[in-house]
């Protein structure tokens, strides 16, 4: 049997999912996580096997996202290729039961057998929730059960209701979008509903009341916002470098044991020069990013980025982008394709361009080693007051993306003249402790991702790099190092004339190619080019030494200038072009990236040679 | 000579990996055609080649 899970956006649909199939979706503590609809496999006792559907949440069948369209379309049979379900499981939040139910009504019009799923019934209860299940069951005329999607067997009664009845298919409905008239009907409805199941509606807690009146205030909101990044940059540097420099010393180690059991030839370059010294360099990078996304999963199961986003409206607004902007702009952090597909959520089409095309500002994980390895070569790891003066490094350039964005956002705002004004409704979620489960699931799948990553479309560029770098050959009697002669050091050497005005060298050149397919490539690029141009240091995996050495500071701070606003990766383009139908936003995109980058590293660095006296 | 031969295996396969894994749809479609489905990895999506973090959460058939 075919099944889709069915509810408000946060209402535990995907943990519900993750339950039944044992898959592992993100889940989280905010609306609009799931955009898109997902599909799993679970038996029941019987050993009956059903698909089941998890469907982006929706306040009603009258979409006004395109997320909430994909939810109504499939619910339809609208969707080409995909059957129209056979059953609904209608996920209603207990701790907002009033909108379920209306939204519950709505979807008994779709004309498909349903039941209807109590979710979150235990922190509920703990607030003195009731409700009488069979009387509500009795109105509704269809099974009405509970379920605690997070907790093991918090699904069992939904499967047992699955295997135990029998579902009749009715012929197709004609479907109408329900109007104001249906929606107040629907109102009054579920007012008769809840009284004739004597529903005790749950307390709002006292404590969540308290927070919110810290977190929300417009002033100590904003400057607790502000700490709460602050501190994420720090410990990002602070507390990485133990496991770095393991990490360092065991790439050392491995480099020395191939050197010593390989003899000397192609494949002993190819692995030490190479693979060694172009994935090591990226791998070392692991601990920081693994950091960062622990605040970022803690801080998603919380439930304080919604109130994050309501703080952050105003500002958003005065540059033309909604607050709904908030979460694909933070999702960003991470990828930004997942940061691009969650702009689906924003009604207007205006702002969900102009939120596309700011996202890739955003500073993704990828970007993390760039700036992890030049602010480890060129700025002191010292204290300024209480504060790590290379975190403050992080947090700004971070920073800096963050205005850009906005700064970018204002000017396509200008361009595309008054936007439709689009009130901020966000629900905000009760604030809850991370699940340690969900945050070290979360981290293996980051360290697995990231891995996979290293191992996949890294290797390969790595591999083709060091070849490109070492063929062909020197001219007899050459003095220079080998790659300067190879097809690598002549392409970088061609690129360098245009890059030599921001001050980059023909290696940096080299390892600006590949770091269009990933931005991290550029770490490892370098690590092999500096390999093999005889750097003994970059060998054992020490690039942060080597660039310092053979780098100015002009060069390094406009390398990181560039990065901030670095031509985004092709996948990124390949994502927008399907988003938004058609080549027009993502070419405008990668040359608006391009021109910025090199004039704000061209500005960086003729403004440090200034200053530096040179 | 081995020390050759394998880095000519492995130098041919990254590239091949490389060109696959950034080739645009139009070509990945065409050689999963012609393939006929038999190999699944081909089907592999395209515009996720870069983002190993969206081809996991797609990844979404599963079973208890």
């Amino acid at each position: 049997m075919r099944v889709a899970l069915i509810g408000l956006p946060n209402c535990g649909k995907t943990a519900l999912f993750n339950r039944l199939t044992g898959s592992r979706q993100k889940v989280a503590n905010y609306p609009g996580v799931t955009v898109e609809r997902k599909e799993g496999v679970f038996s029941d006792a019987k050993g009956e096997r059903h698909q089941l559907l998890d469907l982006p949440g929706l306040y009603s069948f009258k979409p006004t996202t395109l997320d909430e369209a994909i939810t109504r379309d499939v619910a339809l049979g609208r969707l080409s290729g995909e059957p129209r379900p056979e059953l609904i499981v209608l996920v209603a939040d207990a701790l907002h039961l009033s909108l379920s139910l209306r939204l519950a009504l709505e979807a008994r019009r779709l004309g498909l057998p349903m039941v209807l799923a109590i979710n979150r019934s235990d922190i509920a209860k703990r607030r003195g929730f009731q409700l009488d299940l069979a009387a509500l069951s009795r109105e509704l005329a269809i099974p009405v059960i509970e379920t605690v999607a997070t907790r093991p067997g918090g699904a069992d009664a939904l499967v047992s209701v699955l295997e135990q009845q029998t579902w009749e298919q009715s012929d197709s409905v004609e479907w109408q979008e329900p109007t104001a008239l249906d929606v107040i009907a629907a109102h009054r409805e579920v007012a008769r509903l809840l009284t004739a199941a004597h529903h005790q509606e749950p307390a709002r807690s006292a404590a969540v009341a308290a927070a919110d009146r810290l977190l929300l205030h417009p002033i100590f909101g904003m400057l607790s916002l502000a700490v709460i990044l602050f501190l994420v940059f720090q410990a990002v540097f602070s507390w990485a470098s133990l496991p770095m420099d393991m990490i360092d010393a065991g790439i050392a180690r491995l480099g020395e044991l191939l050197a010593t059991q390989i003899p000397e030839g192609p494949l002993r370059s190819l692995l030490i020069d190479g693979v060694i010294a172009g994935l090591g360099s990226v791998v070392i990078f692991l601990p920081q990013i693994l950091i960062l996304f622990a605040f970022i999963l803690v801080l998603e199961d919380s439930g304080y980025l919604p109130r994050a986003a309501y703080l952050l409206d105003r500002l958003m607004g005065s540059v033309g982008l909604s607050g709904r902007a908030f979460i694909p702009l933070l999702s960003s952090f991470a990828c930004a394709i997942p940061g691009i597909m969650a702009t689906r959520t924003i009604p207007s089409m205006r702002d969900r361009i102009a939120t596309i095309m700011v996202a890739p500002l955003m500073t993704c994980s990828a970007r993390l080693p760039v700036y992890a390895l030049l602010i480890a070569a060129f700025i002191p790891d010292r204290d300024v007051g209480i504060f790590n003066l290379q975190g403050l490094v992080l947090f700004a350039l971070y920073f800096a993306g963050i205005i850009s964005a906005l700064l970018v956002a204002y000017v396509i705002k200008r361009w595309q003249g008054a936007s439709d004004q689009h009130l901020l409704m966000l629900e905000l979620p009760d604030y809850q402790w991370p699940n340690p489960l969900n945050l070290l699931v979360g981290l293996y799948d980051r360290t697995r991702i990231f891995l996979e990553r290293v191992g996949g479309i890294i290797l390969a560029m790595v591999v083709l790099l060091w070849f490109l770098s070492t063929y062909p050959a020197p001219p007899p009697g050459a003095t220079a190092p080998a790659i300067e002669y190879s097809f690598a050091g002549q392409i970088g050497k061609a690129l360098a004339v245009v890059l030599e005005p921001i001050g980059f060298n023909w290696q940096i050149a080299i390892a600006l190619v590949p770091g269009l397919a990933a931005r991290e490539i550029a770490v490892g690029a370098l690590g092999t080019v500096y390999a093999l141009s005889g750097s003994e240091e970059a060998v054992t995996g020490a690039l942060a030494a080597t660039i310092a050495a053979e780098w100015s500071l002009g060069t390094a701070l406009a390398l990181l200038a560039w990065y901030v606003f670095a031509p985004q990766c092709l996948a990124t383009l390949a994502v927008v072009k399907r988003e938004t139908g058609g080549w027009r936003h993502p070419l405008m995109m990668a040359v608006y990236l391009f021109a910025l980058a090199y004039v704000a590293a061209f500005v960086t660095y003729r403004l440090t040679l200034i200053l530096m006296g040179a | 000579m081995w020390q050759n031969l394998i880095v000519v295996v492995a130098v041919s396969v990254a590239a091949l990996y490389v060109f696959w894994s950034l080739a645009p749809r139009v070509v990945r479609e065409w050689v999963a055609t012609r393939c006929g489905g038999r190999v699944p990895w081909l089907s592999w999506r395209p515009d996720q080649g870069g983002c190993a973090e969206c081809a996991a959460s797609n990844k979404t058939r599963s079973s208890r």
